[in-house]
C-alpha cells in the first residue's frame, strides 16, 4: 500500500528523464556518442529568449545543440526562429510529443546529453549559462 | 469491503481533481493581457491610481515601496 501511495506521489518525476537517464527519442537524432545539448523553449518565454543568445554562442563553439520549439502555432515558431536566427538545428513540436517525454518542470529547460545519458537538467534562465555548461561538458 | 471503502475513497478524492497545465502549455498564461488589468499601461496605471487614492498607500504590487501614504 505504501509503494502504491509513493508512486501516485512521485509519478509525474517518475516518467521525466532526470540525471542518469537515457534518452530514446529517435527523432532527435542523439547518437550514442558525444555531448549534446537538448533546449526546450518558446516564443511566449521571455527567459527563453534572454537565455538563446547564449546557446548560440554554445554552438558557434561547436557544442552540438538541438533546439526544441514547443510553440503550440506554427507561425508564431517560424516568426520567433526568424528573429532569433539561431545557428543549430531546431525541431518544432507543436504537439508537445518530444517535451512530454522529457517532461520538465519549467522551461526553459536544458538537458545535457552525454553518450545518450543526461548527466545535467537546467531549468530557468541563468545569467552565465554558457559558461556553465561549458565546465560540465570539459569544453 | 475494506477494498470498497478504500476505491471509493480514491474515486471522491479524483472526482474533482484538476487537469496540471504543464510549463510548455503556459502560452496563454503568459500573455500580458492575463496580467491583472491586462496589457493596457495606460489602464493599469489608472487602476493603480484608484488603488493608491482609495487606500492612501502605494505600491505592493511589485515594486519596491509602499504603505505610508505620504504621497
Amino acid at each position: 500500500m505504501k509503494r502504491v501511495i509513493l508512486y501516485i506521489l512521485f509519478s509525474t518525476m517518475l516518467f521525466a528523464y532526470q540525471k542518469g537517464d537515457s534518452v530514446n527519442v529517435t527523432n532527435l537524432g542523439i547518437s550514442s556518442n558525444g555531448v549534446y545539448l537538448v533546449d526546450f523553449f518558446a516564443s511566449w518565454c521571455n527567459s527563453c529568449q534572454k537565455e538563446l543568445p547564449l546557446i548560440k554562442k554554445l554552438s558557434a563553439k561547436g557544442v552540438n545543440v538541438i533546439g526544441i520549439d514547443v510553440d503550440e502555432n506554427i507561425d508564431d515558431a517560424n516568426r520567433f526562429l526568424q528573429d532569433m536566427k539561431l545557428n543549430f538545428r531546431v525541431i518544432k513540436d507543436p504537439k508537445g510529443d518530444i517535451i512530454k517525454t522529457f517532461n520538465p518542470p519549467g522551461m526553459p529547460a536544458i538537458y545535457i546529453v552525454k553518450d545518450g545519458k543526461v548527466i545535467d537538467t537546467i531549468f530557468g534562465a541563468h545569467d552565465n549559462i554558457d559558461r556553465y555548461i561549458l565546465s560540465k561538458i570539459g569544453a | 469491503m475494506r477494498v470498497m471503502f478504500l476505491i471509493i475513497v480514491a474515486l471522491f478524492f479524483s472526482g474533482c481533481s484538476i487537469k496540471e497545465v504543464k510549463p510548455w502549455q503556459k502560452e496563454i498564461l503568459a500573455k500580458e493581457s492575463m496580467q491583472f488589468s491586462g496589457g493596457d499601461g495606460n489602464l493599469r496605471k489608472f487602476v493603480n491610481h484608484i488603488y493608491f487614492s482609495k487606500e492612501a498607500s502605494k505600491g505592493g504590487s511589485g515594486v519596491a515601496g509602499g504603505g505610508c501614504g505620504c504621497n
